[in-house]
């Protein structure tokens, strides 16, 4: 197993939603210490790492370091905290949540996603998912003065939930999406480092903000370097799940990184699509090509970027992503490492941009 | 004041769905060795705890708190590891999908409730699955899962105790073992102020399902039972203009109701304001939805009164609870004791 499954704990762990990506950051930077040979930051936080190439063909591989989050928005005179939704949820997995509330350089609390007791629900609102509206955060305080003590409108609220290694080789976290992305960038340049390796391409490794609300840092990242090709590493939605038929399962853990042809924000280059395929054949690394066409990721805006970029999404199958109980094969992210890495030291003559 | 944190801790942690509460041995034990000098397993599957009388005269008193939570049954395994269940008491769906959970089968094993991706959900987004067609996600073959889940194994949610402001806690199956947690302080306060009576501490199974508490009492046959188990408090959702409005802070709650004890409650009641104790009394005229409900009618009939804790998000593994509250209730009932012990015995 590659090493960076302990690395991917410690960033899971981070409090990182969107627009607060610094704790995420600060350990990122910290692993990566004198490991490149440039490192950037612009203005919204985007940091990228550079390991110069022998050539002037540039690769850009990005991994986006938010996750999603909630903000706070109001205080009730009970010292319940309202929220809204920073990213995509799907309103089920929310009722009843542990969170940690906080926001960059604050101390982060503890409170939970309040319910009304079964015993409270008239027969209509039985069954049925609370709306968001509806939900509220208790951090245990007890009126509104009491609860502006600790936490202030514009604060954000993440899951609070643990890093597990569980059954055959399975890993369940929150933030998987996309700090498994990230994980799998710094493992890779540790391993450069470690072999004193020079890559082919100038290597451009990005670690983006904003992904989850689709207002990408990826975006001004990619502009700045105008690379020559992209290699997007994600996490991605599967159901391959009992009960489910096949063709609706996405794909399935424990098979391979998925690579895609298509999905909301992306019609990927078939040259790209052979290009990954090929080059996990060559080297004997489980992938599988991604069955549905669905969910999007900083691909979108990258391949439209600076006049055009060759983009490929290679993502690791992951049940339950955007809640709490993300759920990860470890052999996946052992593939998807030896893919990127595999890409990043690939000759430039032998990918689609020679 | 016993430490209340470290007794939830205890209490709660392992295996206590209704009638699966083997997980909690190691808890009891602690407790018998450290206020007993008995502890017996009734054939229904309470636990009894007796403090044996040090001078003749006492009433008999029992604390009654049940120790058992809900939670999940499994029926079936599946393809890929994932398993049928079924539900054992009430559970609240909302909380389900991607929930953490522990499966109790050969082994512990870590588990998470299915929450099915959004392009797999069809018609009403905001209905959810009932419990028996929710899946378990136990990462393992279907061939280990056979292995080493038997059919029939309960599935539990997952033990995490958090502490928020004020005081107060979160983490599951505080029905009702948080009162057990208040029962205990109780008795040891009894103890350090050197009550010589009989004190018996009921702590009974599968009241989530079938309320097999009488089955103990039957044995048992006290003067007279404090029955304490939690009760929903008020939260903004509820109505605005409740008469019942007790809520987390605001100490016990005592409970008048005609199938319990009028007059004996009254006492409590009485007690209570003669002598300052923080509470407050909510009627529930023909049901408390408790073993108090029933432990009235055993053997001749028993007196019994029911003092609740009030608790947020109930049968949940966000279970609040306020610790000020359970130190009050706690020295309600100890006080209590003591003035039933002294009219006896003066």
């Amino acid at each position: 197993m590659a090493k960076g499954i302990e690395l991917l704990e410690k960033l899971c762990q981070a409090f990182g939603p969107t627009s607060c990506e610094y704790d995420v950051a600060d350990v990122i930077c910290e692993q990566l210490e004198g490991k490149y040979d440039e490192h950037t930051v612009d203005f919204i936080g985007d940091h990228v790492f550079r390991i110069k190439g022998k050539t002037d063909k540039k690769l850009m591989l990005s991994a986006h370091m938010d996750e999603v989050g909630l903000m706070i928005s109001g205080i009730d005179e009970h010292g319940y905290l309202h929220f809204q939704p920073v990213g995509g949820f799907d309103v089920k997995v929310l009722c009843g949540r542990k969170l940690f509330v906080g926001n960059y350089g604050k101390e982060k609390i503890s409170g939970l996603i309040a319910s009304k007791a079964i015993h409270q629900q008239s027969a209509e609102e039985r069954g049925k998912a609370t709306p968001i509206d509806k939900m509220y955060i208790d951090i245990g305080a007890t009126s509104k003065e009491d609860a502006e003590k600790y936490v202030e409108v514009g604060d954000y609220a993440v899951f609070d939930s643990d890093f597990v290694k569980f059954g055959d080789g399975m890993i369940k976290g929150k933030a998987v999406d996309d700090r498994l992305g990230c994980a799998i960038l710094c493992d890779v340049i540790d391993y450069i480092h470690e072999n004193k390796i020079v890559p082919d391409f100038d290597l451009y490794f990005c670690f983006t903000v904003r992904e989850e609300v689709g207002r990408s840092g990826a975006l001004v990242t990619a502009n700045r370097i105008q690379p020559d090709m992209a290699l997007v590493l994600e996490a991605t939605a599967v159901g391959d799940i009992a009960d489910t038929p096949d063709h609706k399962r996405v794909a399935d853990t424990g098979k391979g990184p998925t690579v895609s042809f298509m999905d909301n924000g992306t019609a990927y280059l078939p040259e790209m699509v052979d290009f990954a395929m090929g080059l996990g054949e060559k080297h004997n690394i489980p992938c599988q090509l991604k069955r549905y066409v669905s969910g999007g990721n900083d691909a979108g805006h990258i391949h439209k970027s600076s006049g055009g970029v060759k983009t490929i999404a290679v993502s690791c199958p992951t049940r339950y992503i955007h809640s709490a109980s993300c759920v990860f094969n470890s052999a996946d992210y052992d593939s998807m490492y030896r893919l990127a890495r595999q890409t990043a030291l690939c000759p430039v003559d032998e990918t689609p941009v020679k | 004041m016993a430490d209340l944190f470290d007794l939830t801790s205890r209490l709660t942690c392992g295996c206590s769905v209704s009638g699966f509460e083997h997980g909690q041995e190691d808890a009891l034990r602690y407790i018998r060795d450290k206020y007993f000098d008995e502890m017996r397993r009734e054939p229904a599957g309470s636990y009894v705890f007796i403090r044996r009388a040090k001078k003749p005269g006492y009433p008999r008193i029992m604390f009654d708190a049940h120790m058992d939570e809900v939670g999940m049954m499994v029926t079936e395994i599946l393809d890929g590891g994932f398993l049928r269940v079924t539900n054992i008491g009430g559970l609240d769906t909302r909380i389900l999908p991607a929930a953490d959970v522990t499966v109790y089968g050969k082994e512990t094993l870590y588990g998470v409730v299915v929450s099915t991706p959004p392009h797999l959900q069809t018609g009403d987004r905001m209905k959810l699955p009932k419990v028996q067609d929710m899946l378990i996600d136990t990462g393992l073959s279907k061939e280990k899962a056979e292995e080493l889940i038997p059919v029939g194994s309960p599935v539990g949610y997952r033990f995490k105790l958090t502490r928020l402001k004020n005081n107060r806690i979160c983490g599951k199956g505080f029905d009702d073992k948080i009162c057990a947690v208040a029962g205990i302080a109780a008795i040891e306060q009894l103890i350090n102020e050197g009550y010589e009576g009989e004190l018996i501490l009921l702590l009974s199974t599968k009241e989530e399902i079938s309320r097999a508490v009488v089955a103990a009492v039957y044995e048992l046959q006290p003067d007279y039972a404090i029955v304490s188990d939690v009760c929903c408090a008020w939260v903004p959702e509820c109505d605005e203009n409740a008469i019942r409005k007790t809520t987390v802070g605001d100490g016990p709650e005592i409970s008048l109701s005609a199938i319990t004890d009028v007059r004996f409650t009254k006492r409590l009641i009485e007690f209570a304001k003669k002598n300052g104790y923080k509470h407050t009394v909510c009627v529930e005229a023909t049901s408390t939805g408790t073993n108090a409900n029933d432990i009235p009618l055993v053997g001749m009939g028993i007196p019994t009164l029911l003092v609740s804790i009030p608790l947020k998000n109930m049968h949940t593994y966000s279970e609040v609870v306020s610790l000020d509250d359970v130190a009050d209730t706690a020295s309600l009932v100890a006080g209590f004791i003591k003035e039933l012990g002294g009219e006896h015995n003066g």
